[in-house]
């Protein structure tokens, strides 16, 4: 066994004490008037800030919210159990802040930058103010880089820029988090060489996790860790266990470390996995907090709560470095109730929105997104100039489609026309169904749709069209692997490739074995 | 309202009311009696609390108490509380009024605590470097607590100037947790 000499001990003692002086120390102070529900409100401390952290008895903080005449009401971040009326409050004169650095990225943390993963203590480079001002017009540029989700529905005709905010909207269990899971594990492709060489920059990604079950959260940890997303992903979880205070700070957080890169010239993709939790949340505190209660007793500056966080998203000027905010907020609606008073804020303070519909995902049409009434409001520079040209009809067909779909239930006789615009939108459908966890990349995204809007399915039974788009991509990537290599580089689509692709996918489609 | 608004602005009445009867100085030291007392008896408390006696009754005892003590200006004030039915606020007032005098009369009141008892000549030496150091008047109270060790702790409004051994045993022993001290 190791033997420990105490001259040791006592010499790395002194060695940690040289920095401790014993000046007098000056702080503060307030006293607990009243403690409950994890709200308190503190007389004293006449200086305090709003927002400014309080340091309570048994190391429990607080968040001062309230700065009334003769009061202050504080937020608790722990158990409000713990702290006695009379208690004395110190005051940090810090405001509520995260620990933001590289070395976050593969930990899970709660809302304070404290690690919940069991992996030790976090490393960080320094603290950031959780409640930072959106940067203003001058800052900004447009958005002009395409975020890749791999999803083909959603990369096709919902297009997301970076610095974007791109709502996902839906139903319980439709698929939400599945979106936004997807869209993390496709950034691991942008953290690659070839990546690098074809000028696309790393994409960082937070997930922030608000009142949901510990067990959904770890499911995802462990579904990015397997996918090797980890390594580029920090989690902020805030489960329903956790106080409402510290719910209510999760987006806050995890909109700060999605600045640190974007304010490095990097790129972040911050998902808010949901704001209707945070807002119910922040509903909570701010009835315990006594203020008036408005629409669905949501306090009056619920939208401010939303639109403050949402402005954080940004793509920076090419002067600050030219770096990026994607939000991806995620609502869950109720009984597809979409007019109801939280997700009409979000939708109005995003720059578009995915829906997903539980009609669609029971009928097996998964990722199940409503492109009819899903859009995208950066619009044409959000997309490569080839997935611009592939996908333009693509949208027109579906709508015309699901018009005419509707209308067919009905009737039995029908022209040739209206039978061959049903067939085509049936197999597009086919076409934009995908797997979970299986994105695809933009160049093989191109390819199917290609194939699709091209017409060369018209001859593929619709049971088929999977089988025929798996088969015709591993087919080009063996045959003519270079026509992928030059859509990857060009980003475009010039006539002679367009020929190209033409008579390869003819060439397959004399191959392809139609099942019985 | 709330009490403390409530208190701010009977308060606030006295002092100027005072003020322009030129007997601030007389009320002051009544108002400081008054409160002392309060504080000093839980009956009265009680009394001024009580919700079934009538208020002509708490106004005769008041007097009864008061009568010989303070001014007739401040006696006054005390019965015109209790007319208004704002007796269990008095203590409020009568504190929010001694914050008031004292701020308009550039006192700040500092209360130290150490562990033993301080000799006179200290006491004095500290309420002068207090005056340098805040630019004010210094009306300090003296406490003994042997929960602090050694040093004082001064608090001056929210304001701790905290020299005590017990703090600075607690900081130390946030710094060795912080610096994850491991001796192998």
């Amino acid at each position: 066994m190791a033997e420990v000499r105490p001259d040791e001990v006592s010499a790395i003692l002194r060695k940690q004490l040289s920095g401790f002086d014993s000046e007098i120390d000056i702080y503060d102070v307030g006293t607990v008037l009243q403690v409950g529900d994890g709200i308190a409100r503190v007389y004293g401390l006449s200086k305090v800030m709003a927002s400014e952290l309080l340091e309570f008895p048994n190391d429990v903080m607080g968040m001062v919210l309230n700065l009334e005449e003769d009061s202050v009401g504080v937020v608790l971040f722990g158990e409000s159990n713990l702290i006695k009326e009379g208690d004395t409050v110190k005051r940090t004169k810090r405001l509520a802040s995260f620990p933001v650095g590289n070395k976050l990225l593969g930990r899970v943390v709660n809302p304070l930058g404290e690690p919940v993963d069991g992996k030790g203590s976090v490393q960080h480079e320094k603290y950031m103010p959780i409640e930072r001002k959106a940067l203003g017009v001058i800052a900004r540029q447009p958005v002009k880089e395409p975020l890749q989700t791999g999803i083909t529905a959603i990369d096709a005709m919902i297009p997301i820029g970076r610095g974007q905010r791109e709502l996902i909207i839906g139903d319980r269990q439709t698929g939400k988090t599945a979106v936004a899971v997807d869209a993390i594990i496709n950034q691991k492709y942008t953290h690659s060489k070839e990546a690098k060489a074809v000028g696309i920059n790393p994409v960082f990604c937070v997930y922030v996790a608000i009142g949901q079950k510990d067990s959904t959260v770890a499911q995802v940890v462990s579904k990015l860790d397997e996918h090797g997303a980890m390594e580029y992903t920090t989690v902020v979880s805030a489960p329903a266990s956790t106080p409402a205070p510290l719910q209510y700070i999760a987006p806050y957080a995890g909109a700060t470390l999605g600045e640190y890169f974007r304010d490095n010239g990097q790129h972040s993709l911050v998902i808010y996995d949901d704001l209707s939790k945070q807002a119910v949340a922040y509903r909570e505190l701010a009835l315990l907090l006594k203020r008036p209660p408005g629409r669905e007793a949501y306090p009056g500056d619920v939208f401010y709560l939303h639109s403050r966080l949402l402005e954080r998203a940004s793509k920076l000027s090419d002067e600050l470095g030219g770096g990026s905010l994607t939000a991806l907020p995620i609502i869950e609606t109720q009984q597809g109730d979409v007019s109801a008073y939280i997700p009409t804020n979000v939708i109005s303070i995003t720059d578009g929105q995915i829906y997903l519909e539980p009609n669609l995902f029971n009928s097996g049409v998964r990722p199940a997104i409503n492109v009819g009434i899903s859009v995208s409001r950066v619009g044409g520079n959000a997309q490569i100039k080839a997935m611009k040209k592939v996908a333009g009809s693509l949208k027109l067909d579906l709508a015309q489609y699901r018009e005419l779909a509707a209308f067919a239930k009905f009737g039995s006789d029908l022209d040739k026309s209206t039978q061959q615009t049903l067939a085509k939108g049936a197999r597009l459908v086919e076409l934009l169904k995908q797997g979970q966890y299986a994105p695809v990349p933009i160049e093989k995204q191109i390819l199917s749709v290609f194939s699709g809007t091209q017409g060369f399915l018209e001859s593929i039974p619709v049971k088929d069209v999977k089988r025929f788009e798996k088969e015709l991509i591993e087919y080009l990537d063996l045959k003519t692997h270079e026509i992928f290599t030059e859509i990857r580089e060009k980003k475009s689509l010039s006539d002679e490739l367009t020929e190209k692709i033409k008579n390869s996918i003819g060439d397959f489609l004399t191959k392809f074995k139609r099942s019985e | 309202m709330s009490v403390y608004s409530v208190s701010s602005r009977f308060a606030t009445a006295l002092l100027q009311s005072a003020s322009e009867k030129n007997i601030s100085g007389a009320v002051s030291a009544d108002v400081e009696l008054i409160s002392q007392t309060i504080t000093a008896s839980k009956e009265l408390r009680n009394l001024l609390a009580s919700p079934v006696l009538k208020e002509s009754k708490k106004a005769e005892i008041i007097e009864e108490i008061f009568k010989s003590k303070v001014s007739a200006d401040s006696l006054n004030f005390l019965k015109f509380v209790i007319r208004k039915n704002r007796e269990n606020l008095l203590h409020e007032i009568l504190k929010r009024f001694i914050e008031l005098w004292n701020s308009k009369n550039n006192i700040l009141s500092a209360k130290i605590t150490s562990a033993y008892k301080l000799e006179e000549s200290e006491k004095k030496h500290i309420a002068e470097v207090l005056e340098k150091y805040t630019g004010k008047k210094i009306q300090s109270v003296f406490n003994i607590d042997q929960k602090i060790i050694g040093g004082f702790v001064l608090k001056i409004g929210d304001t701790v100037i905290d020299g005590s051994v017990a703090n600075q045993l607690l900081v130390l022993k946030k710094k060795l947790l912080e610096e994850n001290l491991i001796v192998n």
